[in-house]
């Protein structure tokens, strides 16, 4: 079976994969890695695959919108938090939104508002606080999260919004604040099987494993918060 | 170490197979554009420098368009061979023949422009058939052209990635090329082993087009 899932999820799936191995050894299970979006307009053009784990709800609603999912499969597997994030051997100071503003950081790596579904959390982090004006100067729109987290890492940018989990993989950065979670919508991660799929039992089964404690802790591991935490 | 090696291969896989394509059409495309003239003749040289132009990802648009399910042509080939190219390396294969065309016409084009016509028409005097005079006149004065050429299509074909993704899909140990597989362990967070990959990926393409450019030289037929 093809499951067809956001970039950022391509060293855990697999590892969870193997996990569902032991237990369904016969389980012939591939992955196709892309953003979102590029994944959204493949299976908008025909291309077979059997559940799509999207990185935001955008893509899924295009999804459901045009019938290409089983809508009572759809189900968010893993929530993550939004930081704002400085170089590690960073000096500034401060721990909320004000930060910011402050002079010495002359540079905010974003993701691109429109495209990169990090960068929307982060302009509504920044409406909330009503400061999305004083700051337009010193955003730098990046293609990507990973983008973002590189251009603090080398300290091209003196701060950033990553997620969490972007945040746990590197030394070269520290968290600085956690934003809020009512300064943006939800960061949920759907999944969903395909109407268009021929193993749709299978996808079901996977999707349930990726629901379970097993599999959770290993979405913990690499920093997302799985559903199930939440209950 | 085989999460390594098989981007690397499938990589050269699809390089040396759109490679022997591209060897094929575009020495005969380029021929046809430099000693030809026909109806359309300059619409389909722009047609055919298009994908220099345009972005990887946008000709990937087209192609998954074109080969999807739905499409014009994947339609035709699902319902009477049951064959489906998006998410194969055909697709990988097809995305680099693509984007890298372009180059190889450019450079051949150009090369075969060079050849004085006044030795092919010689030769065509003295008897020679027209298959004749291709083969040993115009090849081998415009061989320095088609070399660069195919060097420049290999090159392109191996760092593929915005049409290839898009339609050959990002499937490990299937359709994932080196390329694809850096931005993968990339994205996933695996930073090591992206660099890895991309040490290994720069030290075999340099390699490869040291062997090539070695093999090239003194042989110097326009200069005897």
């Amino acid at each position: 079976m093809l499951i067809s899932a956001a970039a950022n999820f391509s060293t855990v799936l697999p590892e969870i994969a193997e996990l569902y191995k032991k237990s369904n050894p016969e389980a012939q299970i591939t992955f196709n890695f892309a953003s979102s979006g590029i994944l959204e307009k493949q299976i908008e053009y025909g291309a077979t695959a059997d559940l799509f784990i999207s990185a935001s709800a955008v893509e899924m609603d295009k999804l459901q919108g045009k019938m290409l999912i089983d809508p009572a499969s759809r189900k968010n597997l893993v929530k993550n938090r939004l930081v704002l994030i400085v170089t590690a051997d960073s000096n500034i100071a401060g721990n909320d939104f004000n930060t910011l503003l402050d002079a010495s950081i002359k540079k905010i790596a974003v993701g691109d508002f429109k495209a990169v579904p990090a960068g929307e959390y982060a302009e509504e982090v920044l409406n909330h606080y009503n400061i999305g004006k004083k700051l337009e100067d010193k955003l730098i729109f990046c293609e990507n999260v990973k983008q973002v987290l590189k251009n603090v890492e080398l300290g091209t940018a003196d701060a950033g919004f990553v997620y969490e989990s972007d945040a746990m993989t590197s030394k070269k950065v520290k968290v600085l604040w956690v934003t809020p979670d009512e300064s943006h919508s939800n960061i949920v991660f759907p999944a969903a099987v395909l109407s268009g799929s021929s193993k749709k039992e299978e996808a079901k089964k996977f999707e349930d494993f990726l629901l379970t404690k097993e599999a959770g802790a290993v979405f913990a591991s690499h920093g997302y918060i799985p559903e199930s935490a939440g209950k | 170490m085989t999460e390594l090696l098989y981007p690397l291969y499938l990589s050269f896989k699809v390089a040396i197979a759109s490679t022997i394509l591209i060897f094929i059409f575009g020495i005969a495309l380029s021929w046809l554009l430099a000693r030809k003239n026909f109806f359309g003749k300059n619409f389909i040289d722009v047609l055919l420098n298009m994908p220099l132009v345009l972005p990887p990802t946008v000709v990937g648009f087209l192609l998954l368009y074109l080969l999807g399910k739905n499409g014009p042509v994947g339609k035709i080939l699902a319902q009477s061979m049951n064959l489906t190219i998006v998410f194969t390396l055909a697709a990988a294969v097809i995305a680099s023949f693509i984007m890298a065309l372009p180059l190889m016409i450019r450079s051949c084009k150009a090369a075969f422009e060079s050849v004085d016509a006044r030795l092919e028409n010689a030769a065509k005097t003295l008897g020679a058939s027209d298959w004749r005079v291709f083969l040993e006149v115009t090849l081998p004065l415009a061989w320095k052209g088609i070399l660069a050429g195919l060097v420049m299509s290999f090159a392109r074909s191996l760092g593929e990635f915005g049409a290839t993704i898009m339609v050959a899909g990002n499937i490990p140990f299937k359709t994932q090329t080196a390329p694809l597989a850096i931005y993968s362990t990339f994205q996933g967070g695996n930073e090591e082993q992206a660099k890895l990959l991309v040490l290994f990926m720069t030290v075999l393409s340099f390699a490869t087009i040291w062997a090539v450019n070695s093999l090239s030289k003194g042989k110097d037929y326009a200069n005897r």
